[in-house]
């Protein structure tokens, strides 16, 4: 083979594919610096490892892709409607999950389920077993029973124990959606909805305006907005017994209570100052003390950081729409952004220092998650319609929206951290949804 | 090494953000926040007290005098121009003793509906407070506000988002059994 | 080895840029060290975000690469301490096995001792 050392290339090009005995002088000049770096590295090592080191960097794009071939019954394959319901529930689930993405069989797949289920009277029990594709080895297994009459609860929470189980964080698939639903004029209720949009439930049916939602850190009650009683006052709801009380009455308007998550006071809008500002009280709305200062403007939208000291809200005191930071108890009031303008809903996430907020950006209303940490902005939503009123699943990765396009109002669901898939359509009824609001945890 | 290419691979997507509006790329970076002063707050503050019940007031009669009148889009401030009638209320109220007035406020269906919510009320408070200026007791008024919830016209024109930016009046008489 | 898939290489890491690689001598924009991190990166199926977290954890794999581009060892020196991650490396590298060109005459010695760091990034 022949040394090419009087064209030798500028660029030094790996070209050698045999090895060559032919050395050339200038060669070995250009080459000592480096082969000496080369074999100090070589000859300091002991064993065979060594320091010379290479990093390779990327993102963690990909979702760990799992095999779902869909439950069996009693150990066999079976056709009915409720090992369809089921297996779709499952893939649901973990498509939903914001780690996974489901494929029919296992060719393509890091990890497949074998999923079992028998029915027992008016009981179900359904079996899982998560085996990693290479090497076919078992990682875990699990058996849950429950009611057969809500089997669909049951594989939600199998969903949640498998995306536990893999990846350390707890799923969302138990868990539900309070938001507001159009009745006609003046009748608006509040609703619940499981994640995946079903199961849909009237809360409330005063044939009034039952507006703004939000849950109590337990998830076991739901503090809302109503105009039973003529002014705008905020009741709260206990879920499983259907219990209600009255929370707020101050004169003017009580709204937009937002719970502590240490669940032990609560951040809400009153006018009865005569100014609208934002409040903090007790749980049973007393002893309320004044938190902001608008300058003639408002505060509102309260919504708390996860460790439960610090408050965002929205506030127009600067002259436009804008979010605001400040302790719990008023102090260092700080505006969050600049760039963006009518920035008039906010939500922080409950898992990390991420705060969700909506903007006009280009003609039309987005919703951004600004990472406080990191300072930086990522938008999430990206079609013409107009997106408002986010509110984070507590994995601090799903945001529930409202998109109005055409005059009406829908719920939607996104996958921050997968951007690519599109957004999940949650309510499909008729006339408007609004408000929507989050359960911290399933149920 | 990595933060270089973080700085400028955010500064990169920033200014695709500005060249190629149609794609998905990240918005601007946010400035640094600024810590803003806390002042009190410069606008009459007229507590509120507590209220007859809203079933008391009605549509008044002589609508001539109790007109709607109307804001900017996100603006609560009155403007000049609806001065007069405001000024023909303060004096009719000024001439009935026997009058409490509710004063509702509203929005346009544009923006959150939450922030339209607290932008009524908003609109309702600094109308009482132009009355409250004018002469009127603060005892006798009332606000509540709907915000976007209750148009007066569906329509999604330019011309009805213009009607539905407005503070409306209700009147309710003065009478010995409310007491609430 | 033919110079045809020496070609290949080189244009594979022509697309991929030196993005995502870094460390290492080489003369000038194109050296061996980034052809190779090309090449086992393009092979990595990372992850899923789950295993990101607040601080993206790494893996270290030391390998050696014979003169005809053979991977004839390969250890992992370091582990993440999660299992999928670790695996994914070890997948990159088995799935690079041979590496489509053989050593550059500057490497004097029979084989390459060198220790690839697997870094998996938070995303921007």
């Amino acid at each position: 083979m022949r040394c090419n050392s009087q064209n030798f290339p500028a660029e030094f090009v790996p070209e050698v594919t045999e090895k060559s005995d032919c050395w050339n002088a200038k060669l070995l000049l250009r080459t000592i610096p480096i082969a000496v770096l080369i074999a100090v590295s070589l000859l300091s090592s002991e064993s065979w490892g060594t320091e010379h080191r290479i990093l390779i960097t990327g993102e963690a794009r990909q979702k760990t892709r799992v095999a779902v071939p869909g439950f069996t019954r009693s150990g066999k394959p079976d056709t009915s409607a409720l090992t369809e319901t089921l297996s779709e529930t499952l893939r649901f689930d973990l498509d939903h999950s914001g780690f996974f993405t489901t494929l029919p069989d296992s060719k393509q797949a890091e990890v497949f389920i074998k999923a079992d289920y028998i029915v027992s009277g008016n009981d179900i029990t359904t079996e899982c077993y998560v085996y990693e594709v290479a090497g076919n080895k078992a990682l875990f297994g699990r058996r849950l029973s429950g009611r057969a009459d809500q089997a669909r609860r049951v594989v939600h929470r199998m969903a949640d124990i498998i995306v536990k189980e893999m990846t350390g964080t707890e799923g969302i698939a138990s868990t539900r959606i309070a938001f507001v639903a159009d009745n006609g004029s003046r009748n608006k209720n509040i609703c619940l909805v499981d994640y995946d949009g079903k199961n849909f439930a009237e809360l409330t049916h005063d044939r009034t305006l039952s507006l703004a939602p939000d849950w109590s850190p337990n998830g076991k009650s739901i503090y809302y907005t109503t105009y039973l009683h003529g002014y705008p006052r905020v009741c709260a709801i206990e879920l499983a017994s259907g219990r209600r009380w009255l929370v707020s009455s101050y004169p003017g308007l009580n709204t937009f209570p937002a719970i502590s998550p240490r669940g032990n006071e609560m951040a809400l809008t009153l006018s009865k100052d005569g100014c609208v500002e934002i409040y903090s009280a007790s749980l049973d709305g007393s002893n309320p003390r004044r938190l902001t200062k608008s300058q003639g403007g408002l505060a509102s939208s309260p919504c708390w950081s996860p460790n439960g000291t610090q408050i965002a809200f929205v506030s127009n005191r600067g002259g436009g729409a804008q979010i605001y930071a400040m302790n719990t108890d008023g102090s260092n009031v700080r505006r969050l952004l600049s760039g963006f303008s009518y920035v008039t809903s906010v939500d922080w996430s409950p898992r990390d220092n991420k705060i969700a907020f909506s903007s006009r950006y280009q003609g039309a209303l987005q919703i951004f998650v600004f990472d406080l940490d990191r300072r930086v902005v990522k938008q999430v939503t990206f079609d013409s319609a107009s997106h408002e009123n986010p509110s984070f699943a507590p994995n601090g990765i799903h945001i529930v929206y409202v998109a109005t396009s055409g005059y009406e109002s829908d719920l939607y669901i996104v996958d921050t951290g997968d951007l690519e898939s599109r957004p999940f359509r949650l309510t499909s009824v008729k006339g408007s949804e609004t408000y929507p609001s989050w359960s911290p945890v399933g149920y | 090494m990595r933060t270089c290419i973080t700085v400028v691979g955010v500064a990169v997507l920033a200014l695709a953000v500005v060249v190629c509006p149609g794609c998905k790329k990240k918005a601007p970076k946010p400035g640094v926040p600024t810590v803003e002063p806390v002042e009190p707050g410069e606008g009459p503050e007229y507590a509120l007290s507590e209220a007859p019940p809203i079933t008391d007031f009605k549509e008044p009669e002589n609508k001539e005098v109790f007109q709607d009148v109307h804001f900017d889009f996100d603006r609560s401030d009155v403007k000049p121009a609806d001065r007069p009638i405001l000024e023909g209320i303060a004096k009719y109220l000024k001439d009935n003793a026997g009058i409490y007035l509710l004063i509702e406020g509203h929005c346009d269906e544009r923006g959150t509906n939450e922030y339209n919510l607290a932008l009524g009320e908003r609109r309702a408070l600094n109308t009482r407070a132009f009355l409250a200026g004018l002469g009127v007791e603060q005892e006798r008024m009332v606000t509540v506000t709907y915000g976007e919830e209750d148009p007066l016209d569906p329509g999604h024109t330019e011309d009805a988002w213009a009607k539905n930016r407005r503070a409306h009046f209700k009147v309710a008489t003065k009478s010995t059994e409310s007491t609430q | 080895m033919s110079g045809e898939r020496t070609r290949m290489a080189r244009l594979s890491v022509l697309s991929e840029g030196n993005s995502g690689y870094s460390g290492g001598p080489g003369g000038g924009s194109y050296s061996y060290d980034a052809v190779i991190a090309g090449i086992i990166k393009s092979n990595w199926v990372r992850p899923s975000r789950a295993v990101v977290g607040e601080n993206p954890p790494s893996v270290s794999i030391s390998i050696r690469i014979a003169g005809d581009g053979t991977i004839t060892r390969r250890q992992i020196t370091h582990s993440s301490g999660i299992g999928l991650l670790d695996a994914s490396a070890v997948k990159a590298i088995d799935n690079s096995n041979p590496l489509p060109l053989g050593l550059p005459s500057y490497i004097s010695s029979r084989y390459y001792d060198v220790t690839i760091v697997f870094q998996v990034t938070d995303e921007v």
